[in-house]
């Protein structure tokens, strides 16, 4: 893949306004405009894009090994393919009210990723009070990590004998940790 | 006006029908030939004159053309034709074709009197427009004749593969050729491609009435001709004089008049035809009075026997025509029938240069009507005005063995696909290799389906990565030949042993001639009853050498699977002549084909594998294709690779059905855009790489921004535009596979689409559901340098695209 040109795009940006990228106000990790601030500078609005990308959910109902099944696919970013590696974990519930991920992946960085598959062992939903959000320990917080050290960006979770609203309660505990680009992947 | 030439005045008139013996051969013959000018003459007639003319526009329909070959057709539908042959009538005949057809009963009154109009007998001979027994559609002169060249190759190739051509395995591949025609280049490309192949079954009957559009031909042109045909091994068959004239010359003075004749300018001779029997009187007493015996025989013939007689041309005789093509039946040699002829032979203006475009004019149809006895109101009539009862010439018809066969058009079973093709493995690949690495995987296999793929490229076998194929399958030639190379022991990755059981055909660089004999290859289902997958490789460029060629292949219906690599601007340091610009303006404008610009190797799988299936379709009732699909997709048609040799990083991943699926509907988002994103990337081809890093690029500060992979413009455009239709039609609901892609982006949103190609093949998209579009591309001839110089030079390059992005940030 070609290497990045020089310029970032806030700076390519600042150019098209007539603006100097050097003399905006930069809110950047370091000190440097982002495209917000050019844009913030220019009057202009933040373009849609820019926006942090929501995690979708896609449902698909089969079977296996003869049990229904739900499977919830879960992407959340959008990497370059090559840096893409795609995790599908199987969450069961099994015994009621338990979640526990198996981890199935595609993609040889994760495959190959030390310590992987303990890393996708979650606790019950319930057995965490308040849920998954903002603990340390907390089995959401464990996917975050493999989030960050691998480069994941898909999630696939597989559930038998559960229901949709089960899989969006766990879905939207995601979304506040480990899917939040401000907070997990960037 | 003088006396001109008229066959009808040959005809012993009605007081002479009842009572006779058995009329021979040749009586009826004539009288079909009479019918045949006729027919012909009136179809363009009621075309031009009677039917309301909706326009105000001339309709046309060359009279003059089909007049100068009325006998040679009626000789060789009506006498020597057998099922197996197949004939590429000259366009400008194809009233004497269709007239011919009537009479067989395979072409209706009601599809004569719509000649040229909407859903009518078709102006050139076609086969998917025509509902008669056209075998080769023609219409851009020189394309038909090189057809029956071709054709003959397939038949050698069928018969040599055990693949028994349906009808019999001796027909002849029979061109009826304009002698203007002949100025066509493609014509001799594919002469020496015949001598090559060693050709045979195959006739090129020349109509040599020394007359094109504009006016008279160089004189003795003949001559060139004749060295021409026998330079490539061919035998060479003059027919020039009838036999009242060469009667004539035997007799005193008869050689003088035969030298005057040889001599005779062609432009002379065509304004002598045009004026008639007195001025021939005037212009022989001044010229040979003197000769002994020629004063006898100028007042032996009175002035219209006398046109008659200067006009006795061996194409007008039927029983020299018969002679001919009887004593050549005989041989499997390639011969080339140059038969003279006067243009517009039996009608008011023969001979005249300006014909060509020419109609007769009512009074003078009318006049024309009364010579051939027709009553007002029979025109249509099969056999009004002929001299030989209806019985009689219905039997003779029904005897003909051309008319025996029965439908010509085979269907055949279709050929299974195997389900997947294998993906090439590799970080980073070139669609190119990926194409030579599937097709040499399906070479390893013993199934029918390889065995029935054939292969062809006009000498760019290996550097299109062929080789793998032709390494295992061989190439094709008509005997046995060694690979010398092999024998002497010096080393090369391609074997090149050559024998009937190849499976490639190699063919000289010449573009015509590849997708003539794609177009062929692909019709052999139809014409031969032996199904074929023919697979056809050149530069992406040279699209454009042969373009007519491929635009006929596919109008006649034929299919094939065309591979165009390297494209764009891949061949960086060949310069602009080697580097393709606007083929996939090509692809998006051609019917029949469809085209598509895959950037991976899992991508490439899937297009080929659908491709094989494709082909088959529409044929054979071949029952509709599982969705999804796009509305038409069911009739299938022949397929267009634009591949490159670039290689660009390749995705790890497993292509699910969905996402394969929308690989054959055009395209997929590689990266799904955010819902309610303002900015896309949209790239096609081989700027992959240049586009995933882009995104990679503004990923952080735009995480909402889409990738979107154009797998096929062609196919997106079309689906589009299907919807589109079907919306107006009344179903509101309708949409296309782009606009449930572009869903996400609300309008106004930006596309900042990019190829290695004209920006006009990805800019319409902006259109589709109100999006701006930041179009780059190649818009101008290129030039030589590396592929990153070339690549900022026209501005499709990582930086480019990321400018653009900005611009459309900024212009938000």
């Amino acid at each position: 893949m070609s290497a990045p040109c020089a310029g970032s795009l806030a700076e390519r940006v600042a150019r098209q306004l007539g603006l100097d990228a050097g003399g905006v106000t930069g809110t950047g990790p370091d000190g440097s405009a982002t495209l917000a601030d050019v844009l913030w500078q220019a009057g202009r609005p933040l373009p849609a894009a820019a926006r942090p990308p929501r995690p979708r959910a896609v449902y698909r109902t089969g079977e296996e090994e003869g049990r229904p099944t739900r499977r919830m696919e879960i992407a959340c970013d959008a990497k370059p393919i090559r840096d893409a590696c795609h995790a599908f974990a199987a969450l069961s519930t099994e015994p009621p009210g338990a979640l526990e991920l198996v981890a199935r992946l595609c993609g040889t960085a994760l495959r190959d990723h030390p310590g992987l598959a303990e890393a996708f062992v979650v606790r019950p939903l319930d057995a965490s009070p308040g849920g998954a959000g903002g603990d340390e320990d907390s089995p959401a917080e464990a996917v975050l990590t493999i989030a960050e050290r691998s480069g994941a960006i898909r999630l696939g979770l597989e559930f038998a004998a559960g229901s949709e609203a089960e899989g969006e309660a766990f879905l939207d505990r995601l979304r506040t940790l480990c899917l939040d680009p401000r907070r997990a992947l960037l | 006006m003088a006396a001109r030439i008229d066959p009808v005045a040959d005809s012993p008139g009605p007081a002479r029908r009842a009572g006779g013996p058995a009329p021979d051969r040749f009586a009826i013959l004539r009288e079909l030939e009479r019918k045949v000018l006729w027919l012909a003459s009136w179809t363009i007639h009621h075309a031009n004159h009677v039917r309301p003319n909706q326009d105000g526009l001339k309709v046309g329909g060359h009279q003059a053309s089909s007049a100068s070959v009325v006998a040679l057709m009626t000789a060789l539908y009506f006498a020597i034709l057998r099922p197996g042959d197949r004939v590429a009538v000259k366009p400008h005949a194809s009233p004497a074709f269709h007239a011919i057809q009537y009479l067989f009963g395979r072409q209706s009154r009601e599809n004569l009197e719509r000649f040229r109009a909407f859903g009518g007998a078709q102006a050139y001979p076609s086969r998917t427009k025509d509902e008669d027994d056209v075998d080769f559609s023609t219409g851009s002169v020189g394309l038909g004749v090189a057809a029956t060249l071709f054709a003959s190759i397939v038949t050698d190739y069928l018969r040599a593969h055990d693949f028994e051509p349906r009808g019999g395995r001796d027909g002849r591949m029979i061109a009826l050729a304009g002698d203007a025609e002949l100025d066509e280049g493609n014509i001799f490309e594919a002469l020496l491609e015949g001598w090559k192949h060693e050709v045979r079954n195959l006739w090129w009957i020349v109509d040599y009435n020394r007359q094109s559009l504009d006016s008279v031909i160089t004189d003795r042109l003949f001559g060139r001709i004749d060295d021409l045909f026998r330079n490539m091994g061919w035998r060479v068959e003059t027919l020039k004089y009838g036999k009242e004239l060469q009667g004539v010359f035997r007799r005193r003075g008869g050689d003088a008049l035969r030298k005057w004749i040889d001599d005779c300018p062609n432009s002379l001779y065509s304004a002598m035809v045009f004026k008639g029997g007195a001025a021939w009187r005037e212009r022989l007493s001044r010229d040979l009075g003197r000769v002994a015996g020629m004063r006898a025989i100028l007042d032996e013939f009175d002035d219209e026997r006398l046109a008659r007689l200067m006009t006795n041309l061996a194409g007008h005789d039927l029983e020299a025509v018969v002679e001919a093509f009887e004593a050549a039946a005989d041989s499997d040699e390639p011969t080339c029938f140059i038969a003279y002829t006067i243009k517009g032979y039996g009608l008011p203006f023969a001979g005249h240069k300006d014909n060509h475009a020419g109609l007769m004019s009512v009074e003078q149809m009318d006049e024309l009507r009364r010579r051939h006895r027709i009553e007002r109101g029979a025109e249509w009539d099969r056999f009004a005005g002929l001299d030989l009862p209806p019985d009689c010439l219905e039997e003779y018809i029904a005897g003909v063995p051309f008319a025996r066969a029965g439908d010509r058009r085979y269907e055949v079973p279709v050929i299974a696909v195997p389900e997947a093709f294998p993906v090439p493995g590799g970080d980073r690949l070139s669609t190119q290799e990926c194409f030579g690495r599937i097709l040499a995987s399906i070479g390893r296999e013993r199934s029918e389906f390889a065995d029935r793929i054939v292969t062809t490229s006009p000498d760019v076998t290996v550097s299109t990565n062929l080789g793998g194929w032709v390494n295992r399958r061989g190439v094709f030639s008509a005997r046995e030949q060694a690979d010398t190379f092999r024998e002497e022991a010096v080393a090369s990755f391609q074997a090149w042993a050559a024998s009937p059981r190849g499976q490639h055909i190699e063919l000289g660089i010449a573009e015509n001639n590849l997708f003539t004999l794609l177009g062929i290859l692909g019709l052999s289902d139809s014409l031969f009853g032996q199904r074929l997958l023919p697979v056809g490789t050149l530069y992406d460029p040279f699209i454009q050498r042969g373009l007519d060629a491929l635009s006929y292949a596919c109008y006649q219906d034929g299919r094939f699977l065309l591979v165009a690599t390297p494209s764009g601007i891949s061949l960086a340091p060949e310069g602009g002549a080697h580097q393709s610009i606007s083929t996939p303006l090509i692809g998006m404008g051609q019917d029949r084909l469809a085209a598509f610009e895959p950037a991976f190797a899992d991508e490439l799988a899937v297009i080929m594998r659908w491709s094989f299936d494709y082909l088959q379709r529409g044929r054979a009732g071949r029952e509709t294709p599982p969705a999804p699909g796009l509305p038409g997709d069911e009739a299938g048609g022949s397929v267009y690779l634009r591949l490159s040799t670039r290689s660009v990083e390749q995705p790890v991943r497993e292509l699910t059905e969905a996402t394969a699926a929308e690989v054959l509907l055009g395209g997929y988002w590689l990266v799904p855009p955010e819902r309610g994103s303002d900015l896309a990337i949209v790239y096609a081809g081989a700027v992959a790489d240049e586009a995933r890093a882009a995104h990679e690029a503004v990923r952080r500060e735009l995480p909402g921004a889409g990738v979107l992979a154009v797998t096929s413009p062609d196919r997106l455009a079309s689906g589009w535009r299907a919807a589109a239709r079907t919306r107006r039609e009344g179903d509101r609901a309708a949409r296309s596979h782009l606009e449930r892609l572009l869903d996400p982006l609300p309008p106004g949103a930006s596309l900042v689409t990019v190829a290695d190609a004209h920006p006009g093949s990805l800019d319409w998209i902006g259109s589709a559901a109100g999006h701006r579009c930041y179009p780059l591309g190649v818009d101008h001839f290129g030039q030589s340098g590396s592929v990153p110089d070339l690549y900022a030079h026209h501005r499709i390059d990582l930086d480019a695209i990321l400018d653009t992005i900005a611009a459309a940030v900024a212009s938000e």
